[in-house]
């Protein structure tokens, strides 16, 4: 009894012990109710270039965040898809969101960072209220690719005053010299594929073509050719000058530095702009006679001097410039004076398609690997995919342009536009403006090597 | 060593005294009580009766008569006639006993403060002495001949034959007692709701207002007087040895209230076999829609100890706790959408929940039988939760509230002789109220107030109240029986108060109101109980008088109330007097008739007093606030509240179990508080709180009751009562003072019905079930009041079985609250008449379904309880 008695005792006390107080109702202390402030990606994050392919994306705000409330409101996103990753605070600064890739970007494209009003404090407060149209906090960044490998292209931009001037650009995004008395008059420059030579037509009576190291801009040679050398084109080892004044076509070997043939012609065709296929082996030149503006001359590439003409080929004006496909299926020639582009297919000689762009005039073209681009008077770039034929792509940089040119593996667009004599840098995956140097002087075209330095 | 350890009680002080943790406290006035030791004295029942031969019919002079367990006792004279007096509440058993007549033992003699009780005791010879006992129950009268005033007195026993969660449901299951049931949403009453968070008892006695009850403990007035009202949630059930309940007319030893006294008498150490019980119940049973996560512990112990026999122990401590049946729920986006998402899992915050705990200790020292002391207390505590609907998605918006109150009092008495007792009473009471949502003015800071139109999204009510009460109390009181016909009591008591509050408006942190002051109370009073046994009449006469003396300052001119440096001048003291009388005629032993009436006047509590008063920086000095415009203040001067009570009623015997008693009663009431407006004559208007309301209250009671006998018990009472007042509402201007017009709490048709059942074997049940007309609501101003809103009616039902193991009671129930699950209305919309929607299209369903508008639904509670 008298165990039982404890054991009861024992019962009651333990109950009372665990029962015996208030329970303690008092709410936690109150909390902010504020809403967290965004106060901006880090520098590089913020238009960055040339980013590498793992860098995570640092946010910064008033006060701390919770993590878990980014997931559905950020995301990393390029054209080709968003990109995963986690997030994490540093400890130095709680204040800190860094965003890291969980697997790397993809090389050369713009990627966009936006957080969305959703992501919350460590309190529960949005940035912004879930009931108003969301403001998200956008930024963007460009990451390296083929463009930086190695150092990066060189920028060649003539001069519209000063003829004998050539500037350079690189760094990406810099204006690193000038080089005068490098070229004269000059006109048309273009370089060859595999990078080793800039050659540049000067067009005085006694026409010359300037050979140039990319690398150096030091002058390698100067090969006479026709009156008036204009367009040029070049393989890897000959370049075909369009002597306009003299109206012919002068072939340059680029191993000797000499000029081995010459095509005239007998029946007063005036050749204005020119493009080779090697896989047709024929030469396409556009007519310079306003009263025949849509002939195109195809000249058998066997010996240069059988050709025929594909006529109506041009709707309304001579042609501006003309470009061929890597393949060299495919020419795109731009209609001067006109927002036409018109592709020829280089092996059937007929007109596959017919693009009337919104932007005034064409300017100028050039070539990418998957892509052709025309930039026009008004300021668009139209990309135009080989494989489509459709315009994937424009960039409105919302100023006169005159000439554009592609960085080899086509990541990059150079835009030069003369009213501030800038060069816009335009990524070519979403053709978005993403950065710009100015150059002093009367900027007429460019070209971009195809090495980096 | 009795003064040191006093003192050292003193020097600690209450406030860090209330600073320990909870459970030290608990253990320290238990300790502290073990330490000084002391006895208990209060108003006693009489015990009376004759002792003859069995035989020969013959008085037995000098037979002695003892209560059991007590020293308290008498001798037969010449007539057989003995008289114990000032015999605690309670139920005893007596013992009479002669050499050569067998000893008489009379149990179950239930004994009624004021009442008296009558034994007869007769006495076989025996030829062997102490040969034989005889033992009798003793048979209550269903006829008490004495009544004059309707008094209801429950035992232990009875208390534990209803379903009942704390003893607020056993007041509220008397007649003519009904629960304060709020019946307009907090935020639209006056202040936008500010005040709804102060003490009240939450009980209107036969119509009268809250707080116009008498709360006894062990005979010291427990009530607070800053705010008024006591919290009787928190008392343990298994301490109770008695409670008392006045719900009319009353004598003249109760002052302070008009309406009604309740008294609870502890238990008394009575033998070195302890007494002892423990009850634990809890709803935390998982079963959804039946659970309000209740459960209460309860412990009680009495005894003499055994090593000092002179000496006694009493300690109880009773923890209850529940979350109600009303949540606010935080939904994880509500906030951050500005109040429009609802969506995710919302986290339930109890709004309505209320937790006490109880500690009790009273040491008894009973050196001899003429001498007593006790010293005895206990510490409260009490939180709780007010819903206020405008915060059920910002929950933790609302204020909390505190009710701490702790008593400590020393009782001496002293037997003069057989018929004459001196008492000395020294207490001391203290209450802290406190009613905000921080304690902290920075944090009130962090969150801006933000709410729509119908919620409140973030931020806080601002609510603020800090109050401190303290009375110490002397009195002194005689009794003494001359005759057989005179029983007279006179008494002197002088009480030292202190009022200490502030009320803040949170934003900003300035004190509206704040103040000090020290009122102080006497009160003197003449009663004498005259039993005509030879006419059958029984008549109680006398008086009281109280003098108040605030202790204040107030304007000289209340329309200057405006004016910061406005003069001063000393508040009035008041004297008043009341006379009370009460007459029973019985007739035969079958029924008695009886009168009462009597002049009640209690001064208001004092924070309706010092309304409005703060610390002038400028003037150095306690005086109306000239800048608080959303309270009136008090009047300059404030009279004592005062009620005419006239009661006649009938008891009748039924049978020998079952007992009628029929009461009507009107009650008159004037200058109780309410808000009138003065004006200058430059056209200043000023609102004061004074004496300007009054109202009338009118009705009937039936009370059936059957005795526990032939395994059941039961009672039935029914009330009807007609309230009408100027004014239902503190702070809320009369519409027309010249009418009246029924109370918010008016409810005309009452009706209570239990019946406990128990067999043989242990097993049983008790039902309790309640009917009642709805509260009234206003339609139309023009007919304030004048709608009802539907009938509300409730069932508890209490399953039992008791075993007898290991030499102690033990038994296991299911107390099911609301049986049947109805959905009681308390309240309606009165545009709409009925609750959950009004009629305006452009208000929410959310927002008009106020969960307050109806009482909880079925509860199932699981307990046990152990006792001897």
């Amino acid at each position: 009894m008298k165990r039982l008695g404890i054991v009861v005792a024992t019962t009651l006390v333990g109950l009372v012990l665990q029962f015996g107080c208030m329970p303690d109702r008092m709410p936690p202390a109150p909390v902010e109710i504020d809403r967290p402030e965004f106060l901006g990606f880090a520098p590089q994050d913020s238009g960055g270039l040339n980013v590498p392919l793992t860098d995570p994306v640092i946010m910064f705000f008033n006060e701390e965040m919770d993590l878990s409330t980014f997931p559905d409101n950020f995301e990393l996103t390029s054209v080709s898809g968003t990109i995963p990753g986690n997030f994490t605070k540093p400890d130095t600064n709680k204040n800190v969101v860094i965003f890291t890739p969980s697997q790397p970007m993809n090389p050369a494209e713009v990627y966009w960072a936006v957080v969305h009003g959703g992501v919350k404090d460590i309190h529960g407060n949005s940035m912004i209220s879930p009931i108003k149209e969301d403001e998200p906090q956008k930024t963007w960044f460009f990451t390296t690719g083929k463009y930086a490998e190695g150092g990066f292209p060189h920028i060649f931009i003539t001069d519209k005053v000063a003829g004998d001037r050539i500037y350079l650009g690189g760094e990406l995004n810099h204006y690193l010299n000038q080089y005068d008395g490098v070229v004269s008059k000059s006109s048309r420059l273009r370089v060859t594929p595999d990078g080793s030579k800039l050659l540049v037509t000067n067009t005085e009576i006694n026409g010359t073509v300037t050979v140039l190291n990319p690398q150096t801009v030091e002058v390698e040679g100067t090969i006479s050719v026709g009156r008036g050398p204009d367009d040029i084109f070049v393989t890897d080892d000959r370049a075909f000058v369009v002597n306009k004044s003299e109206k012919t076509i002068s072939i340059i070997n680029l191993n000797t530095l000499q000029v081995e043939q010459t095509i005239t012609f007998d029946d007063g065709f005036r050749p204005r702009d020119i493009v080779y296929s090697q896989s047709a082996d024929k030469l396409f030149v556009s007519s310079n006679a306003l009263s025949n503006y849509s002939v195109i001359r195809v000249i058998e590439g066997s010996d240069f001097t059988s050709y025929h003409d594909l006529t109506g080929v041009l709707p309304r004006k001579r042609s501006r410039d003309m470009e061929i496909s890597p393949d060299g299926n495919l020419i795109f020639i731009a209609e001067d004076y006109t927002a036409t582009v018109v592709v020829l297919n280089a092996q059937t000689e007929e007109v596959v398609k017919t693009f009337s762009l919104e932007f005034t005039r064409t300017v100028d073209g050039c070539i990418g690997p998957q892509a052709y681009y025309v930039a026009m008077y008004a300021g668009g770039v139209y990309k135009i995919g080989y494989q489509s034929l459709e315009v994937e792509g424009l960039a409105d940089l919302g100023k006169t342009l005159n000439s554009v040119a592609a960085t080899a593996a086509g990541e990059l667009l150079y835009v030069l536009s003369p009213v501030d004599s800038s060069i816009t840098l335009v990524e070519t995956s979403t053709m978005t403006r993403i950065s710009e140097f100015h150059v002093p002087g009367a900027l007429k075209r460019v070209a971009v090597s195809v090495q980096n330095y | 060593m009795k003064t040191r350890n006093f003192a050292m009680k003193k020097h600690v002080g209450q406030k860090q005294f209330f600073n320990f943790p909870l459970c030290i406290k608990a253990w320290l006035i238990i300790l502290l009580g073990v330490a000084i030791g002391g006895l208990q004295a209060q108003t006693g029942g009489k015990i009376v009766g004759t002792v003859v031969d069995a035989e020969s019919g013959d008085p037995l002079i000098g037979a002695n008569i003892v209560i059991e367990g007590t020293t308290m006792g008498a001798a037969a004279d010449e007539e057989g006639f003995f008289m114990i007096i000032d015999v605690p509440p309670g139920v005893y058993t007596v013992v009479a006993e002669m050499i050569g007549y067998q000893k008489a033992v009379a149990t179950n003699v239930k004994v009624v403060s004021n009442l008296t009780t009558k034994l007869k005791f007769k006495l076989k010879p025996t030829t062997i002495e102490g040969e034989e006992v005889r033992v009798e129950a003793y048979k209550n009268p269903p006829v008490q001949q004495d009544l004059t005033y309707k008094i209801q007195a429950v035992t232990a026993a009875e208390i534990a034959r209803v379903p009942i969660i704390t003893v607020r449901d056993l007041l509220t299951q008397q007649a003519g007692i009904v629960r304060q049931i709020r019946t307009a949403p907090v935020s639209s009453l006056p202040v936008f709701g500010q005040f709804a968070t102060i003490p009240s008892d939450g009980l209107h006695f036969r119509g009268g207002r809250e707080n116009e009850t008498l709360f006894l403990l062990d005979g010291v007035m427990v009530n607070d007087q800053l705010w008024g009202g006591f919290n009787i949630d928190k008392i343990s059930e298994l301490l109770i040895n008695s409670m008392e309940t006045y719900s009319g007319t009353f004598g003249p030893e109760y002052g302070y209230a008009m309406s009604g006294v309740v008294s609870v008498s502890t238990l008394e150490p009575s033998g070195v076999k302890p007494t002892w019980g423990f009850k634990a119940f809890s709803d935390k049973h998982g079963i959804k829609g039946a659970s309000h996560n209740t459960y209460s512990v309860d412990l009680a112990y009495s005894s003499l100890l055994p090593f000092a026999r002179s000496l006694g122990l009493t300690v109880a401590h009773r923890v209850y706790s529940t979350d109600g049946y009303i949540y606010g729920y935080i939904y994880p986006n509500y906030v951050d959408s500005e109040g429009t998402d609802k969506s995710g899992t919302p986290k339930k915050v109890p709004m309505q929940y209320l937790d006490t705990q109880f500690t009790y200790g009273k040491l008894v020292w009973k050196p001899s039988s003429n001498f007593s002391l006790r010293i005895g207390g206990y510490l409260g505590k009490t939180q709780k939760g007010v819903y206020n609907h405008y915060f059920k998605y910002n929950p933790y918006g609302t204020p909390r509230v505190w009710l701490d109150d702790d008593l400590i009092y020393t009782k001496m008495d002293w037997v003069i002789s057989p018929k004459t007792i001196m008492k000395f009473n020294l207490s001391h009471y203290l209450r802290l109220f406190k009613s905000y949502v921080w304690d902290n003015p920075e944090y009130y800071q962090v969150i801006p107030q933000i709410g729509g139109g119908e919620f409140s999204i973030a931020g806080e009510d601002w609510v603020y109240f800090n109050s401190e009460f303290r009375r110490t109390n002397v009195s002194l009181d005689f009794l003494t029986q001359i005759g057989k016909i005179h029983s007279v009591t006179s008494g002197i008591s002088f009480s030292q108060l202190k009022t200490h509050m502030i009320r803040r408006n949170p934003d900003g942190w300035v004190a509206l109101e704040e103040y000090n002051y020290n009122p102080t109370e006497a009160s003197f009073y003449l009663h004498d109980k005259m039993e005509f046994d030879d006419m059958g009449l029984i008549v109680n006469a006398g008086f009281r008088a109280d003098y108040v003396d605030t202790k204040h300052d107030v304007l000289v001119n209340v329309l200057e109330k405006r004016e910061p440096d406005a003069p001063l001048t000393r508040a009035k003291p008041h004297f008043f007097i009341g006379p009370r009388l009460g007459v029973s005629f019985p007739v035969a032993e079958k029924m008695a008739f009886r009168f009462g009436y009597g002049h009640y006047y209690q001064y208001p509590a004092y924070f309706k007093v010092f309304e409005g008063y703060f610390y002038s920086q400028a003037t150095g000095q306690y005086r109306p606030n000239p800048n608080i415009e959303q309270t009136p203040i008090a009047d300059t001067e404030i009279k004592p509240e005062k009620t005419i009570n006239y009661e006649a009623g009938v008891q009748a015997r039924i049978s020998n179990d079952v007992s009628l008693d029929v009461v009507g009663f009107y009650r008159k009431s004037s200058n109780l508080i309410g808000v009138k407006v003065e004006e200058s004559p430059q056209g200043d208007i000023v609102t004061v709180l004074g004496n300007i309301d009054y109202s009338t209250v009118k009705g009937i009671e039936v009370s059936l009751r059957k005795q526990f006998s032939n395994n059941f018990s039961a009672f039935f009472n029914y009330t009807f009562t007609k309230t009408l007042v100027t004014t239902s509402v503190l702070f809320e201007r009369a519409q027309d003072v010249s009418r009246t017009f029924p109370a918010n709490w008016d409810q005309p048709h009452s009706f209570r019905a239990n019946i406990y059942y128990e067999h043989p074997k242990g097993w049983g049940f008790s039902l309790y079930a309640s009917a009642s007309s709805g509260f009234p609501y206003t339609r139309s101003r023009f007919n304030p009041n004048g709608e009802r809103a539907p009938w509300i009616s409730d069932t508890n039902l209490n399953l039992f079985k008791n075993f007898k193991w290991f030499g102690f009671k033990q038994q296991f129930y299911i107390q099911i609250l609301n049986v049947i699950n109805r959905r009681n209305v308390w309240w309606v919309y009165p545009d709409s008449g009925i609750p959950g929607d009004d009629a305006n299209p452009a208000t929410s369903h959310d927002y008009t379904d106020n969960p307050a508008m109806y009482g909880p639904g079925r509860v199932i509670q699981f307990g046990v309880k152990l006792w001897n």
